[in-house]
Formats: C-alpha cells, structure tokens, sequence
C-alpha cells in the first residue's frame, strides 16, 4: 500500500503537472479537491482519466467513487480494492 | 412545478436522473401551470400570447433596470445601440423574444411536439460522430431555445444526456427533470468534481449524445476570450472531457425562426487532443476562440435570443 500511495503521489504531480509541490510533500490524508491540495475540475478529468489509463479501472460506481476521490489515502485504497476484482 | 423525482427512478449517489418508461401524453397538468396551458393548446391562448408577451416586455424594459443594462450593452455590441430609440426598441424585442421562447419552451413541456416545425442543418456530423464508437460530446449555449434543441435531438437514434450544473434554479431543475422524463434523456447534474467528470466520461464511453453549456464558467476554471467587442470568461470544462474521451465534438444551436418554428445547426468541432499537456490552458483558448467565433456569429444574427441576462462581460456593462 505504500509502494501504491507512493506512486499515486508522483503520478499527480507528473501528470497533472504540478509545480509548487513535490511527491514527497502532498500528505496521504489532507483532501484533494477544494481544500488541501485544491484541485480542481480540470484535474478532476485527469485523475479520473489516470485511473483508467494506469490502473485500468473505470469509475462506474459514483457513491463509492465520491468516497475515493477524497485523499490519497482514499484513492490508493480505491485502486487496490477495484485492482482486484478487474 | 414541483420537482416530482420519486417516479424517475433518481440515482441520489450518481446525481443522475434516469428517464422511465414513457407513461403517457397529457403531462400537462404536472405543471401545475394551466395558465400556460391555455396559452399554447388552444386557439384563443394562440391569438392572445402576442398581447400578454407585449405587456410582459414592456414590464421589462420599464421596471427592471439591471436587465435593461445588459440590453442595452448587447445592442451596442451587436451594432443596434447607436440612438436611444435603437437601444429600447432593440431591448423591448430582446424581451418579447425571450418570453415568446419561454411559452413555447412550456409548449413543448406539456406535450404539444406537434406544433413545432423544425428545420435541420448539420445533423449528420452527429450521426458520423456516433459512428466513431465514443459518443459525442455536444456544445451548447444560452443562445436560443435549449427545449427546442432536446426536440430536434430526438430525431436521432441515440440515447442523450444533458449535463446541469448543480446551481440552477429549483423552477429550471424541475422543468428540466419534466422534460427528461418526456423526452427520455437523462440529466447529470455536475459540480465540477471527480465524481461528476467520470460520470460524463462514463456517459460518452457509452455511446451518449452528451450536451453540455460552454458559454458560463463553473466557480473556478474559466478562459477569457474574445467576443462581441470585449472579452468575457467562458468554461474549459467541456474541452478538458473532450480530450479525456476523444469524443467528436459538434457546436449546436437551436435557433428561433418564426413562432414555433426552430433551426437547428450542427458543426463538427473535430477530436480534441491536446498539443502538450503541460500547456493545456493554450489549447484551451484555442478550442475556446473557435466556440466563441461561431457563437459571436449566431449572436449576431439572432441577438434578441441571447439568454445570458446578467453582466456577461463583467462588471462593466
């Protein structure tokens, strides 16, 4: 899970490109959107689109998707639950 | 109106609207609004509409300033505001006009498809768009009648969602959901957020017609373009799915061209990829200038059915 949160961190950073912070210094449970880190809509469209794209999962459910979406804590233990069943 | 969901199977988790079976005709009455009614399904409410719009404009354009001011600032941009003759007649029609849509737009709400002429141009770069297997991503505006546009999409063999942003009024909410259920489409209602952008991407990876508004920005992301004389913040949301799904884009317009008379035009916007996506706010202004030309365009040839009633371009007007 680690090696999971670990990666997910660089992976925003690269991809959504980032330039104010480091994967190192976004903390595992301070909330993505609005607050914490402050992503926004178009970042939204990206993180989905990197689920899909990297972890081949498509966020179909929404009422477990809201949940997900909320750290990266959240996400990471998103990602390992659908990994699974795919 | 009340926003009577219980029926439309509502996915409350999705923020989904799921049209049911279509149970029948006379939905009229779920209006609550026979006032409306009579004003448009029958033949003394036909003749009568032009004397109670005229009064309504008038109201308008005497007692209503704010909305004035925008009036007044669209026909100076469009070339009609040079005397202050030109100017309140141009306002006075700009109102007339919106009220006429609006009767019509209830028309159409409480069944009466059938009064409606329709003329199409450009639907084929839908029905070529659906072939690509990825959906297609539909651009709108609040130029002219939305409703008419729901009808002339109806024509066309696919199954069609409207994207809302979470914010609109409670009347426009339940009007919308009564027209769904009419017209089986579905409504996504969007706030910009993760769950909402894989609930489009979703929709369009399963062959929707997806219509969504790129002429208001959501609170936050927006470009500013140029347009009718000024620059004016417009939404990059919409782009940022295009590039996301690849889904074939089209600008569509329903325009108002006589009393139940509608045109609808489609033009086909392409795939959108991005150039580099560490500069994708260059694409965006790219994608979103060429919105905005076609946009000025039909504003300039319709402007009384310009539905952006508040300060388009800012605080300025």
């Amino acid at each position: 899970m680690e090696e999971l949160i670990a990666e997910l961190k660089q992976c925003i950073v690269e991809s959504l490109h980032l330039e104010d912070i480091t994967p190192e210094e976004i903390e595992t449970d301070a909330p993505l959107f609005v607050e914490g880190l402050g992503l926004d809509s178009i970042d939204a469209v990206e993180l989905v689109a990197i689920l899909e794209k990297n972890y081949g999962i498509q966020v179909t459910e929404m009422e477990t998707a809201k949940a997900a979406f909320e750290t990266v804590g959240t996400l990471a233990a998103f990602v390992v639950e659908n990994r699974q069943q795919a | 109106m009340s926003a009577q969901t219980a029926s439309a199977g509502e996915s409350a988790a999705s923020g989904t609207v799921a049209a049911p079976q279509w149970e029948g005709k006379r939905r009229g009455g779920r209006l609550g609004n026979s006032f409306f009614v009579v004003l448009t399904r029958t033949a003394v409410g036909r003749a009568l509409a032009p004397f109670f719009l005229f009064w309504v404009a008038l109201y308008f354009l005497v007692a209503v300033p704010k909305t004035r001011r925008v009036s007044f600032d669209l026909a100076r941009r469009v070339g009609r505001g040079e005397s202050a003759l030109g100017r309140l007649s141009f306002a006075f029609r700009h109102f007339y006009t919106y009220g006429a849509m609006l009767i019509e737009r209830m028309a159409l709400l409480g069944g009466g498809e059938e009064l409606f002429e329709i003329e199409k141009h450009g639907e084929e770069s839908i029905r070529e768009g659906l072939e690509e297997g990825r959906g297609v991503l539909l651009l709108s505006s609040h130029l002219g009648n939305w409703e008419a546009m729901a009808q002339c999409l109806s024509c066309i063999d696919a199954p069609v969602t409207l994207v809302m942003y979470d914010g609109v009024q409670p009347q426009v909410k339940a009007a919308l959901e009564s027209l769904a259920r009419e017209r089986s489409f579905d409504v996504l209602y969007t706030d910009g957020g993760p769950v909402s952008a894989a609930g489009i991407l979703s929709a369009l990876r399963q062959g929707r017609i997806v219509g969504m508004m790129a002429d208001r920005t959501l609170a936050g992301r927006g470009v500013k373009l140029p347009f009718l004389g000024g620059l004016a913040d417009f939404s990059v949301g919409p782009y940022s799915i295009a590039a996301a799904s690849r889904a074939p884009v089209v600008q569509v317009f329903a325009m108002r061209i006589a009393s139940y008379r509608y045109a609808f035009h489609g033009f086909s916007m392409g795939v959108m990829e991005y150039r580099d996506r560490r500069r994708k706010d260059e694409d965006f202004e790219r994608w979103g200038a060429r919105y905005a030309e076609r946009l000025e365009e039909f504003t300039r040839r319709y402007p009384h059915q310009w539905g952006n009633l508040y300060p388009f371009w800012g605080d300025s007007v």
